[in-house]
């Protein structure tokens, strides 16, 4: 197997530890790296907004708060898990040689998303409750 | 012909370094969260130490944006290796920062 243009083959090597074939371009790398970013940011802020819900929300019944935040920062920790095993099923095909996956989670996740601040946003207008 | 890293002059690195800064600044934020929520429900034992590991992480995140920016023809195979465990560890922060925050949410 060649090595990549500009890199030592031992350098090479070390980047083949736990893969097999041969290295990926780097510009794929880089995109590979800044998806498993925006799936990171993405789980930050499902994770901030969830705290932010069951903290600021002000709603004069019981319960809401945590009803609305916990699935949130449930959804973000299942998120940064995702955009990891995202970003090892992609570096893997990589260096294998073969086409990146599909991913089935994002657009699951984007509906439990939208789920989710719709029912937010129901719940809020059916309380109709909130204090100044 | 030019050779793949010689490709983008390093705007694909650039793009990188802003999604890492983005990250960052993320994590910051969620610190902020974090913290606002240990004083206002005076849980500072669990606010503290996630809002500093946030906190670090950002620090850390843009420290290594800096570093990718400074070798943004680095070799792809000492990239890889050094990124898989950053990544580990910052998809670790990710559910520590998930586990504070539900201690945060239930003392409300």
């Amino acid at each position: 197997m060649a090595d990549t243009p500009g890199v030592s083959s031992t350098q090479s090597r070390r980047g083949r530890r736990g893969n097999a074939g041969s290295a990926p371009d780097p510009r794929f790398s880089f995109a590979n790296e800044r998806t498993f970013l925006a799936w990171n940011r993405t789980a930050l802020a499902l994770i901030g907004g969830g705290l932010a819900a069951s903290q600021l929300l002000r709603v004069n019944v019981e319960g809401v708060q945590l009803s609305i935040g916990l699935p949130l920062i449930a959804l973000g920790a299942v998120t940064g898990l995702a955009g990891l095993m995202r970003w090892r099923a992609s570096e893997r095909a990589m260096w294998s040689g073969v086409p990146v996956p599909r991913s089935r989670l994002a657009p699951a996740l984007l509906s439990a998303t939208a789920g989710a601040i719709a029912v937010l946003s129901l719940v809020l207008l059916a309380l109709g409750q909130l204090r100044s | 012909m030019r050779g793949p890293l010689e490709w983008d002059e390093g705007g694909a690195s650039e793009r990188t370094v802003l999604a890492w800064e983005r990250s960052a600044i993320a994590s910051v934020a969620v610190a902020a969260l974090v913290l606002r929520g240990g004083i206002v429900d005076g849980l500072l034992g669990v606010a503290i130490p996630v809002a500093a590991l946030l906190v670090l992480c950002g620090a850390a995140e843009w420290l290594f944006s800096l570093r990718i920016y400074q070798e943004h023809d680095r070799p792809i195979g000492r990239g890889a290796v050094l990124h898989g465990r950053a990544f580990v560890a910052l998809s670790a922060v990710t559910l520590i920062a998930a586990a504070g925050s539900v201690a945060l949410a239930l003392t409300v």
